[in-house]
């Protein structure tokens, strides 16, 4: 886990934002977090030192239950308070009887207000009781709506006491200022009573309830999962090797809903599942079944594979499609669980995904789904339901406000998170202009990212339409407008963004990390100092500023920009790493420091467990510029035999090029 | 049976940020390549998942990724965890040993020159109150002798001399100090035995020194014991679990609320079901008028919320939906309150987007009346009073996380720092303007200070009794709120005098609740938060954030719960340590209860973030 930042921005490479991402996929993934953890009981000693005791185990409220609330309340009304615990896990609810208590006595109070709010909440009770021996002591009770954590416990005043103290006094301190009331008689101990503000006290008849022992039963967990979605998501296209090792490819509408269900040969589950539906195929008949087999979709399948699939299924008497299914095939579906689902799980098998006629992923299934549920499933898969929540959800229920259907924009995202470029603006365009700012943005991003970039400039404005006074689509309009050549125009968008942009700091870096984006890098360094003079003390302003100086020559004031970021957050590597190029191969001699070029780099390959080749490039720099050049060679090796494992293929050139200087005895120099 | 066979193959990795938000980087080393910085890009896509995970073990740097400059291996991690094998080893061997009558065979885990103090140290009595007994430690700790290892393993059997015929026993063996020189590790060792007519838990504190090995783990060098208490009950009936009885028969039980949220969320879209945390809680209340307790179980989104009516009999039954409340929205909290002084009990839920008020038609029919945004958060936990005392019930509402925008429930904000996080979501005051009316007074009183935080919980009692109600909020990542009233006859204004008052508990709050612990009339306050071994071992050690100011923060933010002393003088004295109660592990709710009816307030915890299969936690 990285560590917290000090200030309130992150570091510049997001580390602190990243650590949340990593622990979130773990618990995804099925990790546990401070899981198998036991409830706890702390009893109260009396006395005039506060001291509790330990006593989670000895009382028996020691479950571990991911427990989140407790209510106490005197549920069977023999004059205790019971326990009422909400869990994470099952059950989500428990019931504590309390049978602890011997000896002691009790006074249970609701009250009622009139001129106090009706339920009295604010109320505050106060019992003086007299022990045998004459000593007095008050206990008090405030009504209360709310507190501890997500719970309300009941408006009942609860008190405990000795038996042999005498209740002597009860006053009531209701909310209504100055309102206060001594109730007399005094009730008696071992009763509820119910008092409204200004009239008599009386006695509630209190039902004593025998309630049997008997913890709940709770199901049994299985595996087998089928998931219904609300939200169907549109399936990219979708390709898979027929049996004859032909590739097939499926997209869009379908005739009929379709099952692509992935098995094995090995699988038993799978056997059995293909069997039944082999055995029961007419009342299939609505539903046409994909059966993909995975043995081939190993990263080195084995030959022998493709003749087991083909045997396995033909012993079965299958009669449906088949083929097999590629790493691409598992990736597409399985890119469209993990927007539906929340469990990031290896794919279980069998696995299926029931897409309706329109071409939409509507049925996620794990283990076997059985056919009676899939022939309902399917007739479901043929239809748009009118309400597809109400149809996915398990339970029938009400929404109170309407819930948060998948935009096409998230949809979108979904797909170009994953890959699926062409699908994704597909999608978008299908829907313009119904998808709003947040569609054109993602049109424009993707046509960036193809190099289009009158395409994108002509989308970014259309999201500017939906959205014109939006700061950061002015930022990317203008940013698009001067690639384009209008500088005129970027420059007015960009004093637009300015005066919508209250955080003068932070739309400065923005601004900053536009020019350096264009390379305009004079441009960006006046940016960003701006933004220092507003707010100094930002490492990720002080660093973007320190790269621009780097880039416009100013290696002295880059130098100095580096090693003050350092100073704000240590941990910055890219930071120190530019610090110690510069250290090391800084053309003015003065400027150069080998030996803390050498440090620095040494402790980055370390951090770095040596497996960064741009690192490992820079230490060669570092060891050359102390004058040893044969380790600086060997190191540079290193990097480039790094840069072939890890693809880095745009590193190689320039290694190279260090490479031979530290060969021809020359250290490298910028 | 394997029902599931798994397949171990790439899957892609769900994309989790967004570029945006992510920052220039030049790559590493070199002149930065030109293009490398993104272009202001389409708003931050949605987060998969919620983010509000408290981190656990803050300041660790996690194994797999060596991401710093300094020397990122915390050597005394590893004594942690090679000391933490041989206790373990220990604690086994003394449950094998009870279970078999056989001798099983002691573990090699003793150095020869082994010293130790009696591990079950003289005590005294310090409560005896039938059917409970509790023992503590008297004096100090003596002076180790040695030992040999047999006699060392001849001390523990008699640890569980209270319950003589065990049909269960625990051990656990939890090291919060640590230091590697010299090899010293103090751990929290928690013993539970039960038989069929008593019960035990001991806490004992050991020091334990080792003897480092180069070529094994660390054997035991010398034991003291620290502290001892011991706490017995003479009866097998303490607390009984009725849950079976009570709510077995209902359906609304067997087929949704037995099973745990772990199987919801991997059967529902995450669209709806907001993740894996649970933060949903309840509320009882009278919701038909027949004078009997019911209860309003919250739900995640999708499934819908239970009202659980109590029968004559104690069992109660879902009558959610004929009562419309059966809301498949993402609720957290739920609130029992006459809105409107007619003399039932209407409804306040905390959902995903705001609040939701229901007016009851005295029959236990609900039917909605008003709505609340709330500003930027979700809406958490909820807590009423009639604040500016008019004669009607007012509401606090906690808010938590960041919603991007309208009503879209995923968070966007991390909280920055982490032990000080100010960058969270605005909580309200709603006033009741009658008829169903609310506004929000939260910057007209002055709530609006300070008001930008995680906030869990929330607590109104009148804590320097001048009969005003003020409020204590309590904050995930962070410092906490105590809003004073200063209430006059024609003003009404609330002022955060947490820091002055002691009552800042720089930490992760998560439930606040009043009491009376040391019964001298005046509240005390109990707050839940972290008890953290990791970060407790981490945190106390010199060389963690050294320089860095930040050493106490951390320090006080995997310390556990808190419990503050009124001392009558518009202050509170911490007392969480010196009273035992800061243990309560992750804990959430936590209130004062009475339980054992003597008039003295008890403390009950609920705890534990998330069990799922994979034990190896995180």
């Amino acid at each position: 886990m990285a560590q917290s930042p000090e200030s309130n921005t992150d570091s510049a490479d997001g580390a602190y934002a990243k650590s949340w991402d990593t622990l979130g996929a773990l618990i995804a993934q099925g990790k546990s977090f401070s899981g198998r953890e036991r409830n706890c009981v702390f009893l109260n000693l009396g006395g005039k030192e506060v001291s509790f005791a330990c006593a989670s185990g000895a009382v028996h409220l020691d479950h571990a239950d991911d427990s989140r609330a407790v209510i106490p309340v005197d549920w069977d009304g023999d004059g205790d308070l019971d326990l009422w615990y909400s869990n994470r896990s099952a059950p989500r609810v428990r019931f504590m009887r309390n049978d602890m208590v011997s000896g002691n006595a009790w006074l249970a109070l609701q009250l009622e207000g009139r001129t106090s709010n009706r339920d009295a909440i604010g109320a505050r009770a106060e019992l003086t009781l007299t022990a045998a021996d004459g000593t007095k002591r008050t206990l008090w009770r405030r009504v209360k709506a709310g507190d501890g954590f997500l719970s309300q416990a009941p408006k009942t005043l609860h008190f405990g006491f000795r038996a042999e103290e005498k209740v002597e006094r009860l006053v009531i301190r209701w909310p209504a200022p100055g309102v206060d009331e001594d109730i007399v008689p005094v009730p008696d101990a071992g009763r509820l009573y119910k008092l409204t503000q200004a009239a008599a006290a009386h006695p509630v008849e209190l039902k004593l309830l025998a309630l049997a022992a008997g913890a709940a039963t709770l199901p049994a967990e299985k595996p087998e999962v089928r998931a219904v979605l609300a939200n169907r998501l549109p399936v990219p296209k979708l390709e898979y090797l027929d049996l004859q090792g032909h590739v097939k490819s499926l997209e869009g509408a379908q005739p009929q809903p379709l099952l692509v269900l992935f098995w094995g040969s090995w699988c038993p589950v799978c056997t059995a599942e293909m069997h039944e539906m082999v055995k029961r195929a007419t009342e299939l008949s609505g539903v046409r079944i994909l059966a993909l087999a995975v043995d081939t979709a190993k990263p080195e399948p084995e030959k022998s594979a493709i003749s087991d699939v083909r045997a396995g299924l033909s012993g079965r008497g299958w009669k449906f499609d088949a083929g097999f299914a590629s790493q691409a095939t598992v990736r597409a579906l399985a890119m469209l669980e993990a927007r539906a689902l929340y469990p990031e799980r290896p794919l279980a098998l069998p696995s299926a995904y029931l897409i309706g006629t329109d071409g939409k992923l509507a049925f996620i299934y794990h283990g076997r789904a059985g056919v009676e549920q899939l022939v309902k499933d399917a007739a479901l898969a043929a239809q748009t339901p009118a309400d597809p929540e109400a149809a996915a959800f398990p339970f029938s229920g009400r929404s109170a406000k309407k819930l948060f259907p998948l935009t096409v924009a998230g949809q979108a995202q979904t797909l170009r998170d994953a890959g699926y470029f062409v699908d994704a603006r597909a999608l978008l365009e299908q829907s313009l202009p119904n998808s709003g700012a947040g569609g054109w943005r993602l049109i424009a991003d993707l046509e960036e990212s193809a190099g289009r970039w009158d395409a994108a400039l002509a989308a970014w404005k259309k999201a500017l339409a939906f959205a014109p006074d939006d700061s950061a689509t002015l930022l990317a309009v203008s940013a698009a407008m001067w690639k384009s050549g209008e500088h005129k125009e970027a420059t007015a968008h960009m004093q637009r963004a300015a005066l919508l942009n209250k955080d003068a700091a932070d739309f400065q870096n923005q601004v900053g990390k536009v020019w350096q984006a264009l390379g305009e890098h004079a441009k960006a360094r006046d940016a960003f100092t701006t933004s220092l003079a507003a707010a100094p003390e930002n490492a990720e302003v002080v660093f973007n500023r320190a790269v621009a100086c780097q880039f416009t020559g100013a290696t002295a004031e880059a130098i100095a920009g580096y090693e003050s970021v350092l100073k704000l957050n240590p941990q910055l590597l890219d930071a120190a790493s530019n610090l110690a190029w510069l250290l090391a191969t800084a053309k003015d001699v003065s400027l150069r420091q080998p030996d803390k070029a050498l440090a620095l780099a040494q402790q980055l390959a370390k951090a770095t467990a040596g497996q960064n080749p741009a690192v490992l490039d820079n230490l060669a720099a570092a060891q050359a510029s102390t004058g040893d050049l044969k380790a600086a060679a060997q190191t540079a090796q290193q990097a480039l035999a790094l840069a072939r494992a890890t693809g880095e293929a745009s590193l190689l050139p320039e290694i190279a090029r260090h490479l031979e200087a530290y060969k021809a005895q020359r250290p490298w120099v910028e | 049976m394997r029902c599931v066979s798994r397949l171990h193959k790439p899957i892609p990795v769900r994309p989790l940020l967004f570029a945006a938000g992510a920052v220039l980087l030049a790559g590493c080393g070199k002149k930065p390549e030109p293009g490398a910085a993104p272009v202001p890009s389409p708003p931050p896509a949605v987060q998969a998942r919620p983010s509000a995970v408290p981190l656990e073990d803050i300041g660790m740097v996690h194994k797999e990724v060596p991401a710093r400059l300094e020397d990122h291996a915390w050597d005394t991690e590893h004594l942690n965890d090679a000391a933490g094998q041989q206790l373990k080893a220990l604690g086994k061997w003394l449950v094998l040993q009870t279970a078999q009558s056989d001798q099983t065979e002691l573990p090699a885990v003793f150095s020869p020159a082994l010293q130790s103090t009696p591990l079950r140290p003289e005590s005294t009595t310090v409560l005896t109150q039938p059917p409970l007994t509790v023992q503590r430690m008297a004096g100090a700790s003596a002076q180790p002798q040695s030992v040999d290892a047999a006699a060392f393993a001849g001390q523990l059997r008699p640890l569980l001399t209270a319950v003589p015929q065990p049909v269960e026993i625990t051990t656990n063996f939890k090291i919060f100090r640590v230091t590697a020189d010299p090899p010293e590790t103090t751990a929290r060792v928690e013993l539970v035995a039960r038989s069929a007519s008593r019960s035990m838990q001991q806490i004992a504190h050991w020091r334990c020194r080792w003897e480092k090995r180069a070529d094994g783990d660390p054997l035991l060098a010398s034991v003291i014991v620290e502290s001892f208490e011991e706490t017995v009950t003479d009866t097998a009936r303490t607390f009984t679990d009725c849950t079976g009885t009570l709510l077995g028969g209902d359906k609304a039980f067997s087929e949704h609320l037995a099973h745990s949220l772990d199987h919801w969320v991997a059967r529902m879209e995450q669209q709806y079901v907001f993740g894996p945390s649970g933060w949903e809680g309840f509320a009882m209340g009278d919701a038909n008028g027949d004078g009997r307790q019911d209860l309003y179980v919250c739900q995640p989104g999708g499934l819908p919320n239970r009202l659980l009516v109590q029968n004559a009999d104690g069992t109660l039954s879902d009558r959610a939906g004929e009562s419309g409340v059966d809301f498949w929205d993402q609720t957290q909290a739920a609130l029992f309150c006459d809105w409107d002084n007619d003399g039932d009990q209407d409804l306040a839920l905390a959902m995903i987007w705001g609040v939701l008020f229901l007016a009851n038609d005295g029959s236990g029919k609900f039917q909605p009346a008003a709505s609340k945004l709330s500003p930027e958060g979700m809406s958490y936990s909820l807590a009423a009073a009639d604040f500016d005392a008019d004669g009607d019930l007012d509401l606090y509402v906690c808010c938590y996380g960041k919603r991007s925008s309208g009503v879209e429930h995923r968070f966007l904000a991390r909280p920055l720092p982490y032990h000080d996080a100010n960058n969270g979501s605005r909580n309200m005051l709603l006033r009741n303007d009658r008829s169903w009316r609310w506004r929000d007074v939260t910057k007209s009183v002055g709530l609006h200070e300070n008001n930008q935080r995680f906030s869990f919980a929330v607590a109104w009692e009148d804590y320097d009794s001048d009969g005003d109600l003020d409020l204590y909020v309590a904050n995930d990542f962070g410092r906490n709120n105590l809003y004073r009233c200063d209430r006059t006859a024609d003003s009404l204004t609330f002022k955060d005098v947490a820091a002055e008052a002691g009552v800042e508990d720089i930490s992760a709050g998560m439930s606040a609740s009043w009491g009376d612990a040391d019964n001298d009339g005046r509240p005390d306050l109990y707050v839940s938060n972290m008890w953290s071994s990791a970060g407790n071992r981490v945190a106390y050690q010199r060389r963690f954030r050294e320089g860095s100011g930040g050493l106490a923060a951390f320090q006080r933010h995997a310390r556990g719960n808190s419990l503050f002393q009124n001392t009558g003088d518009g202050t509170f004295r911490d007392v969480s340590e010196p009273s035992g109660v800061t243990m309560g592990r992750w804990a959430w709710g936590s209130r004062f209860a009475d339980l054992n009816n003597d008039g003295w307030d008890d403390l009950v915890v609920a705890n534990g973030y998330i069990t799922q299969p994979d034990a190896a936690d995180l």
